[in-house]
């Protein structure tokens, strides 16, 4: 069964930087289906959870602290996210599928590697192919 | 009308015994044909009744076993109207929290479809006597829309939060919303019904009645809210912390909780 990988990418940064990484023509990992979502502040834990349900990992990623378009969202998402690991953990959830990390829509690269980090950590890299 | 009783996984609070001086005439009319609480008598008797042949049957908690699947599925094919009682029917209640150590009870709700829900743990008298009347006039009242906050008598203000607290730490004589004191009172995300029971005796809501018509997830969005009203710089002190992350989200529902009904791990391939 192939693996798949659900991203959550704050338009002004993560998406952007994906659309940068777009034009090296990277090699992407299979399954991995990014959402572009408004800022990561508007992501409803609900929605977090139901992406929990259908997919090996949950990648949040949003502007890095102080850079956030609409001044707080990232810093109120970092916080609810946090405390949604705390009731995963409660609920014996594995920690390691919900990742949340912080770029600027520069960072095309760092998103790939990421990506390729996050498959790697769930050793999914190899039910791709 | 005849009618039959039956008590799955409960603590037996909800059973309609403790609801007899409450809708009289309801109980007056009634025949009991089965009732294991109140005749001793068992499934082999019940078995024996034609299909359809009663005309309200009530159940009680929630389903662990295979007899209690049975039983459920009988009363399902015996009874014109199955009404589900209680939190644990409805939604698995407390003892769906078992679901943290990886298997517990289904709600009732998971085999068959009841087709009237009467929710508290334990209802409300008056709650029993506003849905048996309900039933009886054919028109069935569904889910409320309004929270429990609508009930409540506590004063609301804005408010910011820097630490969660349990209901042992707040100060008695404080009048203010649970919410603004830091405790996960699930008022807010519960339907009203049950005219703020506890909130008035000083307790906050542990949201038996369970959620409003058209809320979803309420767990994560009580969260959400707590969340967001936490001072930045004393967030990550108080979500160390909080303690007893499930019970004070999921207290009644976490049996039906999308990652409890997926399977613990995700997908298993």
């Amino acid at each position: 069964m192939k693996p798949r990988i659900i991203g959550f990418l704050c338009e002004w940064c993560a998406a952007r930087a994906l659309e940068n990484l777009a034009f090296c023509h990277p090699e992407l990992p299979v399954g991995f289906q990014p959402f572009r979502i408004n800022c990561t502040g508007s992501l409803e834990l609900e929605v977090v959870i139901k992406a929990l349900t259908e997919a090996d990992g949950v990648l949040v990623a949003g502007c890095p602290p102080g850079e956030c378009h609409f001044r707080e969202g990232n810093l109120r998402a970092g916080l609810r996210l946090k405390a949604l690991k705390r009731v995963l953990s409660a609920l014996g959830e594995d920690l390691r599928r919900l990742r949340i990390i912080w770029l600027s829509s520069g960072e095309g690269e760092r998103l790939g590697e990421e990506i390729h980090k996050f498959y790697r950590e769930l050793s999914l890299e190899d039910r791709g192919s | 009308m005849k009618i039959a009783v039956h008590n799955l996984l409960s603590c037996g609070g909800c059973d309609p015994v403790f609801f007899l001086e409450e809708s009289p005439e309801f109980f007056r009319k009634a025949e009991v044909i089965f009732w294991n609480k109140v005749k001793d008598e068992t499934l082999k008797v019940f078995r024996k009744i034609p299909d359809q042949g009663i005309e309200i049957g009530f159940l009680c908690g929630a389903v662990k076993s295979p007899e209690h699947e049975e039983v459920v599925r009988l009363f399902r094919r015996k009874c014109r109207t199955v009404v589900a009682v209680g939190a644990c029917a409805l939604w698995g209640g407390i003892p769906g929290l078992l679901w943290i150590r990886k298997e517990g009870p289904r709600p009732l709700s998971s085999l068959v479809v009841p087709d009237l829900s009467i929710p508290g743990c334990p209802p409300e008298g008056s709650t029993w006597t506003v849905y048996l009347q309900g039933l009886l006039s054919g028109r069935p009242p569904g889910p409320s829309e309004e929270p429990v906050c609508q009930e409540c008598p506590r004063d609301r203000h804005p408010f910011r939060l820097s630490d969660f607290k349990r209901f042992p730490e707040t100060e008695p004589e404080s009048r203010g919303c649970y919410l603004s004191l830091g405790v996960f009172c699930a008022g807010a995300v519960t339907q009203k019904g049950c005219g703020a029971r506890c909130l008035r005796a000083g307790y906050p809501c542990l949201g038996c009645y369970g959620p409003p018509a058209g809320l979803t997830a309420r767990g994560e969005r009580l969260l959400s809210a707590m969340v967001s009203a936490l001072v930045p710089q004393k967030a990550t002190e108080a979500l160390k912390n909080w303690r007893d992350p499930a019970g004070s989200l999921y207290r009644f529902d976490l049996a039906t909780h999308p990652l409890v009904r997926k399977g613990k791990c995700g997908r298993s391939d």
